[in-house]
Protein backbone atom coordinates (compact mmCIF):
# COMPACT_ATOMS: atom_id res chain seq x y z
CA UNK A 1 0.00 0.00 0.00
CA UNK A 2 3.09 2.48 1.33
CA UNK A 3 4.92 1.70 -1.45
CA UNK A 4 2.49 2.55 -4.12
CA UNK A 5 1.49 5.97 -2.56
CA UNK A 6 5.73 7.53 -3.12
CA UNK A 7 8.29 6.10 -4.86
CA UNK A 8 11.42 7.04 -4.86
CA UNK A 9 12.43 7.64 -8.73
CA UNK A 10 15.83 6.86 -8.83
CA UNK A 11 15.68 7.25 -12.67
CA UNK A 12 14.42 10.97 -11.97
CA UNK A 13 16.91 11.96 -9.66
CA UNK A 14 19.73 10.60 -11.82
CA UNK A 15 18.17 12.88 -15.04
CA UNK A 16 21.32 15.73 -15.40
CA UNK A 17 20.62 19.23 -14.64
CA UNK A 18 21.44 21.92 -17.62
CA UNK A 19 21.57 24.71 -14.86
CA UNK A 20 23.97 23.18 -12.30
CA UNK A 21 27.52 24.03 -13.08
CA UNK A 22 29.61 20.84 -13.62
CA UNK A 23 31.89 21.51 -10.29
CA UNK A 24 29.08 21.36 -8.18
CA UNK A 25 28.04 17.80 -6.94
CA UNK A 26 24.47 16.47 -6.82
CA UNK A 27 23.42 14.60 -4.10
CA UNK A 28 20.23 12.91 -2.75
CA UNK A 29 19.52 14.14 0.53
CA UNK A 30 17.67 12.14 3.50
CA UNK A 31 14.18 11.11 2.80
CA UNK A 32 11.74 10.11 5.34
CA UNK A 33 8.24 9.51 3.72
CA UNK A 34 5.33 8.37 5.65
CA UNK A 35 1.85 7.27 4.38
CA UNK A 36 -0.64 8.94 6.96
CA UNK A 37 -4.29 9.11 7.14
CA UNK A 38 -5.16 11.95 4.23
CA UNK A 39 -1.86 12.77 2.82
CA UNK A 40 1.58 11.16 2.06
CA UNK A 41 4.68 13.28 4.42
CA UNK A 42 7.87 13.83 2.90
CA UNK A 43 10.36 15.39 5.04
CA UNK A 44 13.83 15.97 3.62
CA UNK A 45 17.30 17.26 5.13
CA UNK A 46 18.76 19.97 3.49
CA UNK A 47 21.39 21.89 5.57
CA UNK A 48 22.53 24.89 4.30
CA UNK A 49 19.35 25.58 1.76
CA UNK A 50 17.70 28.55 1.98
CA UNK A 51 13.57 29.03 0.90
CA UNK A 52 15.42 31.26 -2.00
CA UNK A 53 17.15 28.09 -3.21
CA UNK A 54 14.86 25.96 -3.01
CA UNK A 55 12.68 24.44 -6.22
CA UNK A 56 9.94 21.67 -5.69
CA UNK A 57 8.45 20.47 -8.99
CA UNK A 58 6.01 18.28 -9.68
CA UNK A 59 6.55 16.80 -13.76
CA UNK A 60 4.36 13.79 -15.50
CA UNK A 61 3.46 12.68 -11.87
CA UNK A 62 7.08 12.77 -10.39
CA UNK A 63 7.62 15.12 -7.79
CA UNK A 64 11.62 16.57 -7.19
CA UNK A 65 12.70 18.49 -4.61
CA UNK A 66 16.35 20.23 -5.34
CA UNK A 67 17.80 22.81 -3.60
CA UNK A 68 21.58 24.22 -3.43
CA UNK A 69 23.55 24.41 -0.36
CA UNK A 70 25.35 27.12 0.61
CA UNK A 71 28.67 27.28 2.82
CA UNK A 72 29.33 30.42 4.40
CA UNK A 73 33.20 30.77 4.71
CA UNK A 74 33.61 33.28 7.57
CA UNK A 75 35.83 36.76 6.65
CA UNK A 76 39.19 36.19 6.32
CA UNK A 77 38.90 32.18 6.94
CA UNK A 78 41.24 29.33 5.55
CA UNK A 79 38.83 25.91 5.63
CA UNK A 80 41.52 23.49 7.55
CA UNK A 81 39.09 20.32 8.25
CA UNK A 82 35.64 20.05 5.03
CA UNK A 83 33.18 17.26 5.59
CA UNK A 84 30.76 19.00 4.17
CA UNK A 85 30.22 21.28 1.07
CA UNK A 86 28.03 23.71 -0.66
CA UNK A 87 25.88 20.55 -3.19
CA UNK A 88 23.19 20.17 -4.54
CA UNK A 89 20.74 18.29 -3.40
CA UNK A 90 17.93 16.82 -5.87
CA UNK A 91 15.43 14.19 -4.85
CA UNK A 92 12.23 12.74 -7.08
CA UNK A 93 9.46 10.90 -5.62
CA UNK A 94 6.72 9.28 -8.47
CA UNK A 95 3.67 10.25 -6.90
CA UNK A 96 0.98 7.81 -7.20
CA UNK A 97 -2.70 8.45 -9.04
CA UNK A 98 -4.12 8.38 -5.47
CA UNK A 99 -1.93 11.40 -4.49
CA UNK A 100 -3.18 14.77 -5.47
CA UNK A 101 -0.60 17.01 -6.70
CA UNK A 102 -2.70 20.27 -6.88
CA UNK A 103 -2.78 20.43 -3.16
CA UNK A 104 0.93 19.78 -1.89
CA UNK A 105 1.97 21.81 1.08
CA UNK A 106 5.80 22.85 1.76
CA UNK A 107 7.65 23.73 4.74
CA UNK A 108 11.76 24.77 5.09
CA UNK A 109 12.56 25.06 8.70
CA UNK A 110 16.32 24.67 9.98
CA UNK A 111 17.23 22.87 7.13
CA UNK A 112 14.52 20.62 7.40
CA UNK A 113 11.89 20.42 4.21
CA UNK A 114 8.37 19.08 5.13
CA UNK A 115 6.39 18.02 2.17
CA UNK A 116 2.70 17.15 2.40
CA UNK A 117 0.85 15.69 -0.35
CA UNK A 118 -2.48 14.93 -0.24
CA UNK A 119 -4.63 11.88 -0.90
CA UNK A 120 -7.23 12.41 -2.91
CA UNK A 121 -10.62 12.51 -2.00
CA UNK A 122 -12.16 9.57 -3.00
CA UNK A 123 -9.06 7.57 -2.43
CA UNK A 124 -9.13 8.39 1.58
CA UNK A 125 -9.95 5.67 4.01
CA UNK A 126 -13.65 6.92 5.20
CA UNK A 127 -15.51 5.90 7.81
CA UNK A 128 -19.14 4.40 7.11
CA UNK A 129 -21.53 4.93 9.31
CA UNK A 130 -24.08 1.58 8.95
CA UNK A 131 -27.57 2.09 10.05
CA UNK A 132 -29.56 -0.54 11.80
CA UNK A 133 -32.77 -0.71 11.65
CA UNK B 1 60.76 39.00 12.82
CA UNK B 2 60.33 35.88 14.79
CA UNK B 3 57.02 34.84 15.43
CA UNK B 4 56.12 32.60 18.82
CA UNK B 5 52.88 30.77 19.52
CA UNK B 6 52.61 28.49 22.60
CA UNK B 7 53.85 25.67 19.71
CA UNK B 8 56.72 26.76 17.58
CA UNK B 9 55.30 25.47 14.26
CA UNK B 10 52.18 24.12 15.13
CA UNK B 11 50.58 22.74 12.26
CA UNK B 12 46.72 23.28 12.97
CA UNK B 13 45.46 20.86 9.91
CA UNK B 14 47.42 17.90 11.74
CA UNK B 15 46.24 18.57 15.15
CA UNK B 16 42.37 18.59 13.40
CA UNK B 17 43.03 15.34 11.25
CA UNK B 18 44.70 13.04 14.15
CA UNK B 19 41.66 13.92 16.39
CA UNK B 20 41.87 11.22 19.33
CA UNK B 21 38.95 12.41 20.93
CA UNK B 22 36.55 11.69 17.72
CA UNK B 23 33.75 9.51 18.22
CA UNK B 24 30.73 9.24 17.27
CA UNK B 25 27.26 7.33 18.96
CA UNK B 26 24.75 8.08 16.86
CA UNK B 27 22.08 6.04 15.28
CA UNK B 28 22.43 4.07 18.86
CA UNK B 29 18.95 2.51 17.95
CA UNK B 30 20.94 0.45 15.23
CA UNK B 31 17.24 1.24 12.66
CA UNK B 32 18.56 -0.11 9.11
CA UNK B 33 19.29 2.58 6.61
CA UNK B 34 19.77 5.70 8.94
CA UNK B 35 23.01 7.10 8.05
CA UNK B 36 24.54 4.20 6.69
CA UNK B 37 28.20 4.76 5.96
CA UNK B 38 28.56 7.96 7.68
CA UNK B 39 31.20 7.48 10.22
CA UNK B 40 30.63 11.00 11.89
CA UNK B 41 27.85 12.85 12.92
CA UNK B 42 27.80 15.31 12.42
CA UNK B 43 29.90 16.24 9.58
CA UNK B 44 32.07 19.39 10.34
CA UNK B 45 33.78 22.30 8.12
CA UNK B 46 36.76 23.86 10.47
CA UNK B 47 37.85 27.78 9.64
CA UNK B 48 40.79 29.19 10.77
CA UNK B 49 40.45 32.78 10.88
CA UNK B 50 42.81 35.76 12.11
CA UNK B 51 41.18 35.71 15.91
CA UNK B 52 40.36 32.46 15.96
CA UNK B 53 38.40 29.11 14.98
CA UNK B 54 35.18 28.89 12.92
CA UNK B 55 33.45 25.25 13.64
CA UNK B 56 30.30 24.85 11.60
CA UNK B 57 28.43 21.38 12.17
CA UNK B 58 25.62 20.33 10.21
CA UNK B 59 22.53 19.70 12.04
CA UNK B 60 19.42 19.96 10.13
CA UNK B 61 15.83 20.22 12.00
CA UNK B 62 17.84 20.08 15.81
CA UNK B 63 16.52 22.27 18.23
CA UNK B 64 19.75 24.09 19.05
CA UNK B 65 18.43 24.88 22.68
CA UNK B 66 19.11 21.43 23.34
CA UNK B 67 22.94 21.05 21.72
CA UNK B 68 25.41 21.18 24.17
CA UNK B 69 28.53 22.96 23.14
CA UNK B 70 31.59 22.70 25.98
CA UNK B 71 34.96 24.15 25.72
CA UNK B 72 37.55 22.28 28.59
CA UNK B 73 40.97 20.80 28.21
CA UNK B 74 41.49 22.09 25.13
CA UNK B 75 38.73 20.56 23.24
CA UNK B 76 35.67 21.62 22.01
CA UNK B 77 32.62 18.86 22.45
CA UNK B 78 29.18 19.42 20.73
CA UNK B 79 26.98 16.84 21.94
CA UNK B 80 22.73 16.33 21.59
CA UNK B 81 20.36 14.38 20.34
CA UNK B 82 18.29 14.49 16.97
CA UNK B 83 14.82 13.28 16.50
CA UNK B 84 13.52 13.22 13.45
CA UNK B 85 9.91 13.58 14.47
CA UNK B 86 9.02 10.47 12.82
CA UNK B 87 5.69 8.69 14.04
CA UNK B 88 6.95 4.92 14.58
CA UNK B 89 3.54 3.91 13.73
CA UNK B 90 2.85 2.00 10.03
CA UNK B 91 3.07 3.86 7.02
CA UNK B 92 6.97 4.23 6.92
CA UNK B 93 7.88 3.86 3.45
CA UNK B 94 11.33 5.02 3.68
CA UNK B 95 13.42 6.48 6.76
CA UNK B 96 17.15 7.67 6.01
CA UNK B 97 17.46 10.31 8.06
CA UNK B 98 19.84 9.75 11.08
CA UNK B 99 18.36 9.79 14.58
CA UNK B 100 19.52 9.40 17.90
CA UNK B 101 21.84 11.20 20.09
CA UNK B 102 25.67 12.66 18.62
CA UNK B 103 28.84 13.67 20.17
CA UNK B 104 32.11 15.29 18.22
CA UNK B 105 35.13 16.27 20.08
CA UNK B 106 37.70 18.37 18.49
CA UNK B 107 41.67 19.26 19.64
CA UNK B 108 41.62 22.78 20.14
CA UNK B 109 45.47 23.85 18.39
CA UNK B 110 45.36 27.04 20.86
CA UNK B 111 43.88 28.13 24.07
CA UNK B 112 40.34 29.61 23.81
CA UNK B 113 38.86 32.81 25.62
CA UNK B 114 36.24 31.15 26.56
CA UNK B 115 33.94 34.04 27.65
CA UNK B 116 34.16 34.74 24.15
CA UNK B 117 32.74 31.53 22.50
CA UNK B 118 29.78 32.11 20.66
CA UNK B 119 27.28 30.18 18.93
CA UNK B 120 24.60 30.98 15.97
CA UNK B 121 22.23 28.34 14.03
CA UNK B 122 21.13 29.05 10.64
CA UNK B 123 19.25 26.64 8.09
CA UNK B 124 20.39 23.53 10.07
CA UNK B 125 23.80 24.95 10.11
CA UNK B 126 25.50 25.31 14.20
CA UNK B 127 28.19 27.74 13.87
CA UNK B 128 30.73 27.94 16.99
CA UNK B 129 32.96 30.77 16.97
CA UNK B 130 36.14 30.48 19.24
CA UNK B 131 38.17 33.34 19.32
CA UNK B 132 41.56 32.71 20.69
CA UNK B 133 42.88 34.15 23.59
CA UNK B 134 44.97 37.29 23.49
CA UNK B 135 47.88 36.08 25.31
CA UNK B 136 48.29 32.61 23.77
CA UNK B 137 48.15 34.90 19.80
CA UNK B 138 51.81 34.88 18.51
CA UNK B 139 53.43 38.17 19.02
CA UNK B 140 55.99 39.81 17.09
CA UNK B 141 58.79 39.98 18.25
CA UNK B 142 61.42 42.85 17.04
CA UNK B 143 65.16 42.42 16.98
CA UNK B 144 66.64 45.63 17.94
CA UNK B 145 70.01 46.21 16.33
CA UNK B 146 73.28 46.90 18.63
Amino acid sequence: MTQEACVLDRKAEAAPEAETEPWVAVVAPAVDVEDRQDAVHVTVDLPGVDEQALEISVENGVLTLAGKARIEAPAGAERVLGEFDAVVYKRALRLSDRLSAGGITAQLRHGVLRVAIPKREETKARKIAINVN
Amino acid sequence: MIMTGNRGTWSLLDDLVSLQGEFNRIFGDGRAGAGVGRALYPPLNVWQTPDGLVVDAELPGVDPAAVEIAVADGQLAISGQRSTGAEPAEGVACRERPEGSFSRTLQLPFRVNQDQVKASYKQGVLRVELPRAEEDKPKKILVQAA
